[in-house]
């Protein structure tokens, strides 16, 4: 039927998204869930690293392996929180995560 | 103004306004080169004020990301910024198409600057300001090429007053000669007239050897006399006198007019051959014609070499008088008809004779053709 078609490329839009969204939501969210935390984060990384592009690959960088070097927060901030643990996720997944932390909260989307 | 005076104020206008011309367009090429440089970097300095003043507003907005990010808006000006990949991040420019390999370029009436900024707020690698192009250097272009039309003009106005003051002398000279010309001939009027007259009553039959050569001397002095005369008539009397134009036969002109020269031929012992190969009839003034043909034939018998020919050929359309003198160059060809010039000092004359013939021939929108060799002699050919 005609009136499907819309609906279908909706659907196939959306789900990837979503996929994206869910994977950051399952992986990230239980520790991270301060929305502030999530935004001073992207704040730096969008400050050292500019582009989508480079800011999700520092992101997969880090979150691989954790530093002091590699962080982009402060040193007070590593010193109440300390230095995560690498990573237990797969590469597949852990960029579906990262991108869609990116999607949810980069700073582009908010310029008016 | 005569001719020769205004070919040097041409010549002279020329070469000085040539030089001049290059002159001033290499200053204005230098002047408008420098000022373009100036005003581009005023106009870069302006529009890195601009990428400043935007750079402190991203800051501000990064550093108080929590309120609402409303990217800054100027008048006089459109910005964007761009991340490091050169992707676009917010734009108030139309054109999102920028040229990222020029720092500074213009486009569709529409001056842009890129600015490379750190560290990345809101993620901007490079600012870009777009300020409408406010025609400076058009207005310069303008300006530079009136000004040196302004000066092209008050050098063609002192070149010309300055080639009149030098000429000045010159003009006066001629002028001078002129009088004096005029004022003889009024004054040889009488003489040359009681001389002519009485020559003709003379029976040279009736003369002894002795004295009928001497006579004949007398005769020969007297018709030369008699031409220059008749040219320096011409020349003095030439604007009040109009034309009485007929069809006048040109052999039988000329047949007349060799004969009169006859005493003259005599006297360099040359010969000379009237070759008819056809009837030339020309509608012009009597007296005009017969100070061509004149002038001609007396030049013929001056610059030819003794005990040679004249040879004249009448055609349909024209007619040639050559002579086995010296011949000219070009160079001396190319002055002939200007008047006062003569080539060969140990010759009589003014100088006039050619311009008289040059004077007639144009009036008359006839041709005259000069062929001549060095050391063969000159042919000169009057033609319809």
């Amino acid at each position: 039927m005609c009136y499907n078609k819309p609906i279908k490329i909706v659907l196939i839009t959306l789900i990837p998204v979503s996929i994206w969204a869910n994977s950051f939501k399952k992986n990230c969210l239980n520790c991270h869930f301060q929305q502030m935390q999530l935004q001073i984060f992207m704040s730096k990384y969008t400050l050292k690293y500019s582009s989508q592009e480079r800011i999700e690959k520092a992101i997969y960088d880090y979150i691989k392996n954790p530093s002091k070097e590699t962080s982009v927060m402060p040193f007070g901030f590593l010193r109440r929180f300390g230095i995560k643990e690498p990573t237990t996720l797969d590469d597949i997944e852990l960029k579906k995560a990262i991108n869609g932390y990116y999607k949810q909260y980069n700073l582009k989307q908010f310029i008016k | 103004m005569s001719s020769a005076e205004r070919k040097s104020i041409i010549n002279v206008l020329v070469l000085y306004l040539t030089s001049t011309i290059l002159l001033v367009s290499i200053l204005a090429y230098s002047y408008y080169n420098y000022e373009t440089e100036q005003i581009e970097i005023q106009e870069k300095r302006v529009m890195i004020e601009d990428a400043k003043e935007v750079f402190t507003k991203i800051q501000t907005l990064h550093n108080n990301q929590f309120l609402q990010l409303i990217y800054p808006r100027f008048k006089e000006f459109n910005s964007a910024i761009y991340d490091i990949d050169k992707y676009l991040i917010y734009s108030t420019i139309n054109d999102t198409k920028i040229d990222f390999s020029k720092s500074i370029y213009s486009k569709d009436g529409y001056k842009y600057f890129i600015y490379e900024v750190k560290p990345y707020y809101l993620g901007s690698a490079y600012i870009v300001i777009e300020r409408k192009n406010e025609s400076l250097l058009t207005q310069l272009g303008i300006k530079i090429i009136m000004l040196s039309v302004f000066i092209i003009f008050i050098i063609i106005i002192t070149s010309i007053f300055l080639v009149r003051l030098i000429l000045k002398p010159i003009r006066d000279n001629l002028n001078l000669l002129d009088r004096f010309i005029k004022d003889t001939t009024h004054e040889l009027n009488t003489p040359i007239s009681t001389i002519l007259t009485n020559i003709e009553l003379i029976d040279s039959a009736n003369l002894d050897l002795k004295v009928e050569k001497k006579f004949n001397r007398i005769k020969t002095a007297s018709l030369t006399i008699s031409n220059i005369y008749e040219d320096l008539v011409f020349l003095v009397l030439n604007h009040s006198v109009s034309s009485q134009n007929v069809d006048v036969d040109i052999n039988t002109i000329v047949k007349q007019r060799v004969d009169y020269f006859n005493i003259l031929f005599e006297s360099k012992n040359i010969k000379v051959s009237i070759i008819e190969n056809d009837n030339f009839i020309l509608n012009i003034d009597n007296k005009k014609i017969t100070r061509v043909i004149d002038n001609l034939i007396s030049n013929a018998i001056k610059y030819t070499k003794k005990s040679t020919n004249i040879n004249i050929i009448i055609e349909k359309n024209n007619f040639k008088i050559c002579d086995q003198g010296d011949g000219m160059t070009a160079m001396q060809i190319s002055k002939i008809f200007e008047r006062y010039t003569r080539f060969d000092d140990t010759q009589g004359g003014f100088g006039i004779g050619y311009n008289i013939v040059y004077t007639i021939v144009k009036e008359y929108n006839l041709n005259i053709d000069i062929n001549s060799i060095i050391d063969e002699g000159t042919c000169v050919t009057i033609s319809q």
